[in-house]
């Protein structure tokens, strides 16, 4: 198991074999229900953690949905992920306020100790890093959200500790289980 | 396309331009206008296809609406006062296409398409002209790569060139019916995609070249016509696929007497689409063309003059004691007539068969066309693969699912069919063992009494019902398809493209036997079967193969742009066949060749036997 402070690549594994049995119960519930697509994806991703090539395909050859449609909106959406993404999900602003309050910091304290450039998952899918622009939090400038737990007035060594303090999992746990609203 | 009409009668006064005009509520402004004669520039739409309204070029302005809208998908309502020409829409309209110009790499000095003429290739070249666009105003980045994907055999697409105006896409869904391509990503990364973004020629792409067709810029290219001449420079003839039994309707453009590229027509039934056979596979290379009538002498072929040609053959004919003759489905009815008729006749013989070409019983009911396919609630395909054999007729029976069709599959195997199939039943084989070959073309299957009773129940819930129907089924089936509810319409699967031209002059496919044979091979090219060694063989071919290299005289045919005639296709529709091409000069049409045969052989026949059989009429005559 790596610790935090071990350079990580930001590479991606291949993908794992996925589980279709969840997938097939997913799309049994909406089986009867037209212009389900959207609530499928959202509901595979719920349960795979991102959306792997597998779960795209099987859910085209299930419904009648194109292939070329299902991957259309999985990319057309934000809210969708084609890559597994990691245990922790690290969302830094880097919005006006907090820019000039110095994100670029935060941002770069991650790339050094995680070695994980924004939109990067860790070699070990323990975190993804991620800018976004303006969580609302203006206020509390810059701010990061850390696993949904919003940390405001953030210093790179307050984001050391809330990386620290985050809970590790089991080395074993590959199968990308969690998952993280966006 | 024609948007839904509420009610018949539903007129609406509008005003185009000062100019008051009835036209029909709830059709696009842009459909009323070009009725009554006014263009309005487009880029995104095609009259085939559903309406998009993004490129913005076919803004208008409207009365009491609060900005420009888009003609294309603007729907017409009593007293819409519409102007099309004005300073700010030309404005509005340059704007535009200086944005669709800056955002990829538009050069068009390096690219296929030409939009400098009214018959263009370039529908963004030509309106750039049309508006004057001398500059850009907005400096495209030159510095980015877009990817340029030739993994289909036929054509490539060029992403730098794409205008994102989706009407590939919608060709792909509405016409094909096939869902290949769609849009993936979003804002600057939009791109147009196959599948999972997987290579073109690694998808689900059938090449059916209908996104080929409707494409308004160089972003996608044929291969073999491309930098082969502008628009202009080709003539344009409307024709007859002879590809497969459909006949799909087409238009060959035409350079310096070659075939350079074949579009689908769009008025005839097919609609605009074809198959990658239709539209590409016909243009490959072919074998070297026999050019002149060669003889076997000394154990070698060599060169000789069309009347030594004729009198060997004559010579040997006039001895012999029965000739047989195999012929090419793939021949006019004329060319067919000629020869049931020159061998009845003239050699007064039965020897007369198909080389292949396999047709089910005609009479089973009533008759469908292709666009009661497309148009149906509820398919059965029986004892046939129309997506291999019959593409078009394939590809409009996945057309009738998109509108939530059903599908009853009765086949053994597997076809692309099978994921849409609603019922899928199983043939039993009940042909007897150890048939030959040949006789394996009349393979019967059978389809058991509890199967068919399911088949009907879902066939009697239908409106529309038609059913695509194959050869080589037993008896009962045929006569179970005859008891189907009396709106089911029937549409005979049938192998070869004029099979039905040659069963209605008594023809099939079968085994001959005598100790010469003559074959008509037309363009047709061997399959791996070689022929049975015969005392006596003459070919007449238009391509040099292992049937003309093992013949003792060749006589030099035409091909399918050549011909002149007519073909009856699977619907039981006579199609004219007119020369595209000028022939070599030493090529002769079948019927001709056995005309001048006939005369030297003692019995002859005139032109008039012939067009008394063929021309228009029904050329219904049993063996004899």
């Amino acid at each position: 198991m790596s610790s935090i402070f071990s350079q990580a690549t930001s590479v991606p594994a291949t993908e794992p074999a996925v589980d279709l049995a969840r997938l097939d119960r997913i799309l049994e519930e909406f089986k009867s229900v037209r212009g389900s697509l959207i609530p499928i994806l959202q509901r595979a991703q719920d349960a795979y953690g991102y959306l792997p090539r597998q779960v795209l395909n099987h859910i085209a050859a299930r419904t009648r949905y194109p292939l070329a449609d299902v991957y259309g909106v999985a990319t057309f959406y934000a809210q969708f992920h084609l890559e597994r993404r990691g245990k922790h999900l690290i969302r830094v602003c880097d919005g006006t306020a907090c820019h000039v309050r110095g994100a670029a910091r935060n941002v770069e304290i991650l790339e050094k100790r995680l070695g994980l450039v924004p939109g990067a998952t860790s070699a070990d899918y323990e975190y993804t890093v991620e800018v976004v622009y303006c969580l609302g939090s203006c206020g509390l400038a810059p701010v990061a959200v850390v696993d949904n737990q919003v940390c405001g007035r953030l210093t790179p060594e307050a984001m050391i500790h809330h990386l620290q303090t985050l809970p590790q999992s089991k080395a074993d746990n590959r199968n990308g289980n969690s998952s993280h609203g966006s | 396309m024609a948007r839904e009409v509420t009610s018949p009668a539903a007129v609406a006064n509008i005003t185009i331009n000062g100019r008051r005009l009835q036209a029909v509520t709830g059709q696009s402004v842009l459909e009323a206008a070009t009725a009554a004669g006014i263009r309005i520039p487009t880029l995104c739409h095609h009259p085939r296809l559903p309406a998009h309204g993004s490129c913005r070029l076919c803004l208008v302005e409207i009365e009491k609406q609060r900005a420009l809208q888009p003609a294309c998908t603007f729907p017409v309502s009593e007293g819409l006062v519409i102007r099309t020409e004005t300073t700010q829409l030309t404005e509005a309209r340059r704007f535009a296409l200086q944005m669709i110009l800056s955002e990829r790499s538009h050069y068009c000095m390096f690219c296929t398409a030409s939009g400098s003429f009214e018959n263009t290739d370039c529908e963004l070249q030509r309106l750039s002209y049309e508006h004057g666009l001398n500059c850009w105003d907005y400096t495209p980045h030159y510095e980015q790569r877009w990817p340029v994907d030739g993994t289909r055999q036929h054509f490539v697409m060029d992403h730098g060139r794409c205008i994102l105006c989706r009407r590939c896409v919608r060709a792909c869904s509405s016409i094909a019916a096939n869902h290949t391509l769609a849009v993936h990503q979003r804002g600057t990364r939009t791109m147009i995609g196959a599948d999972d973004d997987v290579p073109f020629g690694r998808s689900s792409c059938i090449s059916c070249g209908s996104c080929l067709q409707v494409c308004p810029t160089g972003a996608l290219s044929e291969r073999h016509s491309a930098f082969t001449g502008h628009g202009t420079d080709f003539k344009r003839h409307k024709a007859v696929c002879q590809g497969c039994a459909v006949g799909c309707g087409i238009e060959v453009l035409v350079r310096d007497n070659q075939l350079a590229r074949i579009e689908g027509d769009w008025d005839a039934a097919n609609g605009g689409l074809l198959c990658a056979a239709g539209r590409f596979e016909v243009l490959q290379p072919k074998p070297p063309r026999i050019r002149t009538p060669l003889l076997r002498e000394r154990g070698k072929l060599a060169p000789v003059s069309w009347e030594r040609a004729l009198d060997c053959v004559a010579e040997k004919f006039r001895r012999a004691e029965r000739v047989a003759c195999l012929a090419s489905p793939r021949l006019t009815n004329e060319s067919l007539t000629a020869l049931t008729l020159f061998f009845n006749e003239t050699m007064r013989t039965n020897e007369v068969a198909l080389l292949y070409g396999e047709a089910p019983p005609l009479n089973i009911g009533a008759p469908a066309s292709l666009a009661d396919v497309a148009d149906s609630d509820c398919i059965v395909v029986i004892g046939g693969n129309p997506m291999e054999h019959q593409r078009v007729a394939g590809y409009l029976t996945r057309r009738s699912l998109d509108h939530g069709g059903k599908l009853i599959l009765v086949h053994n195997g597997s076809t692309p069919l099978d994921r849409f199939a609603d019922l899928h039943l199983e043939l039993e084989d009940i042909s007897h063992p150890g048939a030959s070959p040949f006789e394996r073309l009349h393979a019967t299957y059978h389809l058991r009494a509890q199967s068919l009773n399911q088949l009907k129940r879902m066939v009697e819930t239908a409106l529309k019902p038609v059913v695509l129907y194959g050869s080589g089924l037993s008896t009962t089936v045929y006569a179970a398809m005859r008891t189907l509810p009396v709106q089911a319409r029937f549409l005979p699967l049938i192998a070869g493209t004029n099979t039905r031209g040659a069963v209605q002059l008594g023809l099939s496919a079968r085994p001959v036997s005598g100790e010469m044979l003559y074959l008509m091979a037309a363009d047709d090219l061997p399959n791996p079967a070689p022929l049975p060694n015969r005392q006596f063989t003459v070919v007449h071919a238009a391509y040099q193969s292992t049937w003309t290299d093992s013949a003792d005289v060749v006589f030099p045919g035409l091909m399918w742009a050549e011909k002149n005639g007519h073909v009856t296709n699977l619907e039981g529709k006579t199609l004219e066949v007119r020369p595209l091409i000028l022939a070599p000069p030493e090529m002769r049409p079948a019927w001709k060749v056995l005309l001048q045969l006939s005369e030297r052989v003692g019995r002859s026949l005139t032109y008039d036997d012939i067009c008394a059989f063929a021309g228009n009429r029904q050329p219904e005559r049993s063996a004899v």
